[in-house]
């Protein structure tokens, strides 16, 4: 199974970065935001004349909470009010009709507790009332949160600026449906095109195999080396993708449409080809090590999963596709032959 | 014996078409300035024309042309709108609102209005909101403390205020209405009406209407959505006057088929009143001449 390690993004959780002007020591802050209750891990480095800290926290258990009584609670008021305008009231004034309103108020109340809110859900009788302190309940969990990670910060460490990226449950659910979508359509549309462009099967598939086989390997060299998988990552694997159908379709190309011995064809394009790949890496590669110094995450992410892509194009397209399409071609020079004797 | 000259002379020959090359730039170069705001629109034009042109002329000389053409109009285009940096760079915030619900074009562009207008209140006018598909938001904030974000996030995340006013009373309120019970009729649907929408209220909401609007039939009922408090209203007259006829006949069947212009004003008074809590009318004519509020 590839040990990829998914990011704040795909995780949910917190990701803080500090620039400080002091060195810090991780261990100890770590210890300390611990006393305060926050798991986190901590590391810092230096940058140029300044230094890093990224302190990296889980998803809350308060804010999975708060979610999942929040699903709750709109499904079963939207029932309720059905009941409650549908419903006649006898003359002792209660509802004639079944009711999950004590269902509702437990909802309610723990929200009321988990949001340190002092409210009792009985007391408010309107169900526009209940569900308006229960939303306010709601947007107080996510407050109390933010406080309880920003105070413990701003205690132990002086920073000269900071950047929160928080990512909650509902939203590291969309990310995860979008980044599904994204990948789903590239894979399609990119199949499509390419079966449409050569319409002959093996090429084709070899074009595909080929993507398929540079965005594994990339994925790969991520979790062999603990690269964490991020909407960044995502977009570069993305892009890699079209980095291989690019080699992949120079090769097809030239195999297919042109004159001559398929060796020498092949030979031709694999020097077209290793050309253009190792001027991506070499780009790639200053990025990397841009990144490596300045500890921008999105560069070290983005270039590293790209050169593992491209090292891994040059022997998916010219150790294997290369061979694949050689035989084809081949096999139907010489079958051609073999008819016209 | 005829004498040559030793001066080099030199003529600029230009034909036909790289002339019309340098006027088609010079005409694009202009357009990119002139309406900066459709740049884009216009790099996108020059690239496809002189790319055409690139197709269809084999000229290396026409092909150079348009190639430096573009670059040289990409950065006028960079000159003119600037460069737009994300908050990574500008530093800021942003806040991804995800809706409970997908909702329609319309919807969605009211939604947006209303949460420029909560964050105009709260002084914060560098908000950038715009839509993302049909369930999400995405909300940028410049510099801003924490404690602004909070106020946004808790402002964002309110439900509009829905009143009904009768006579500068509320009759009802959203808290009275059950909001799954809200139904809109197509127009047209019902001879003589343009539009209908039908909601259930609670008991005590009904108990409240009844109590509200007793002894006052075929008075309007007027509905706000967060209605402003501590606002003023600055219209112009003529407007108010040449559509507000019509208004008010609409709503009022003991109306007279020509309304005089005080009637017209008073109704406009009248939909603005409410105890405690007027909001006051102001006409620009007026304004412009140095006069108080009517």
């Amino acid at each position: 199974m590839l040990n990829i390690n998914p990011g704040v993004d795909f995780r949910g959780g917190t990701l803080i970065k500090l620039t400080l002007d002091q060195p810090i020591d991780s261990n100890s802050l770590r210890l300390n935001l611990e006393k305060e209750g926050l798991i986190a891990t901590v590391n810092s480095y230096p940058v140029s004349n300044s230094y890093i800290a990224e302190i990296e926290l889980g998803q809350s258990q308060d804010l999975i909470k708060a979610e999942e009584l929040k699903d709750n609670f709109t499904k079963i008021l939207n029932e309720q009010i059905l009941i409650e305008s549908s419903s006649n009231v006898s003359s002792n004034g209660t509802l004639s009709a079944g009711t999950q309103r004590q269902t509702l108020d437990q909802l309610a109340n723990q929200m009321f507790v988990l949001s340190k809110t002092d409210k009792k859900a009985n007391e408010i009788a309107n169900l526009n009332l209940l569900n308006k302190e229960f939303s306010i309940a709601y947007t107080k969990v996510y407050d109390n949160y933010q406080k309880s990670i920003s105070t413990p910060i701003q205690k132990y460490v002086k920073y000269t600026s900071i950047s929160i990226h928080t990512v909650s449950p509902v939203l590291k659910g969309k990310f995860i449906e979008k980044a599904e979508q994204a990948v789903f359509y590239s894979a399609i549309v990119s199949i499509i095109f390419v079966f449409f462009f050569f319409r002959t099967f093996v090429p084709s598939l070899a074009v595909v195999l080929g993507a398929a086989s540079d965005v594994i390997i990339a994925l790969g060299g991520m979790g062999l080396f603990g690269i964490p998988f991020t909407l960044p990552t995502l977009a570069a694997l993305l892009m890699l993708m079209g980095f291989s159908l690019d080699t992949d379709i120079l090769l097809t190309m030239r195999m297919l449409r042109r004159e001559g011995d398929p060796r020498d064809k092949a030979f031709d394009a694999f020097k077209t080809g290793t050309t253009m790949s190792l001027a991506a890496i070499f780009a790639f590669l200053v990025l990397f090590l841009i990144s490596l110094y300045t500890h921008i995450s999105t560069y070290y992410e983005i270039s590293a999963v790209a050169l593992f892509g491209l090292v891994g194009d040059l022997f998916a397209t010219w150790g294997i596709n290369a061979i694949l399409l050689l035989n084809h071609v081949e096999s139907k020079q010489k079958s051609g032959q073999n008819g016209r004797n | 014996m005829a004498e040559t000259s030793n001066q080099t002379q030199f003529s600029l020959k230009l034909s036909r078409t790289t002339a019309a090359m340098l006027f088609l730039i010079l005409i694009f170069a202009f357009a990119t300035v002139a309406y900066a705001k459709f740049a884009g629109l216009i790099l996108f034009s020059a690239i496809v024309v002189f790319g055409g042109v690139s197709l269809f002329y084999h000229s290396v000389k026409l092909r150079t042309i348009g190639m430096v053409a573009i670059i040289l109009l990409s950065i006028l285009n960079i000159a003119v709108n600037g460069i737009h940096f994300g908050i990574d760079f500008s530093g800021g915030t942003k806040i991804p609102i995800i809706l409970d619900k997908s909702v329609d074009q319309q919807t969605m562009s009211k939604i947006i209005d209303t949460i420029k207008s909560r964050a105009s209140v709260l002084g914060l006018t560098e908000v950038k909101v715009k839509a993302i598909g049909d369930n999400e938001i995405s909300l940028e904030l410049a510099n801003t403390t924490e404690d602004q974000i909070s106020t946004i996030e808790k402002s964002v995340s309110q439900q509009g205020v829905f009143l009904g006013i009768v006579d500068g009373k509320v009759a009802l309120s959203g808290d009275d209405l059950y909001s799954q019970t809200i139904r809109l009729r197509v127009p047209g649907s019902t001879p003589g009406r343009d539009w209908e929408v039908f909601f259930t209220m609670t008991n005590d909401g009904a108990r409240t209407f009844a109590s509200t609007v007793k002894g006052k039939p075929r008075f309007p009922v007027y509905m706000f959505l967060d209605r402003p408090t501590d606002s003023i209203i600055v219209l112009s007259r003529e407007k108010l006057l040449s559509s507000g006829q019509g208004a008010v006949s609409a709503v009022s069947t003991t109306a007279p088929a020509t309304l005089g212009d005080y009637d017209t004003i008073n109704a406009a008074k009248s939909a603005l009143k409410l105890e405690n809590n007027n909001i006051e009318m102001y006409f620009v004519e007026n304004i412009l001449q140095n006069t108080t509020n009517l």
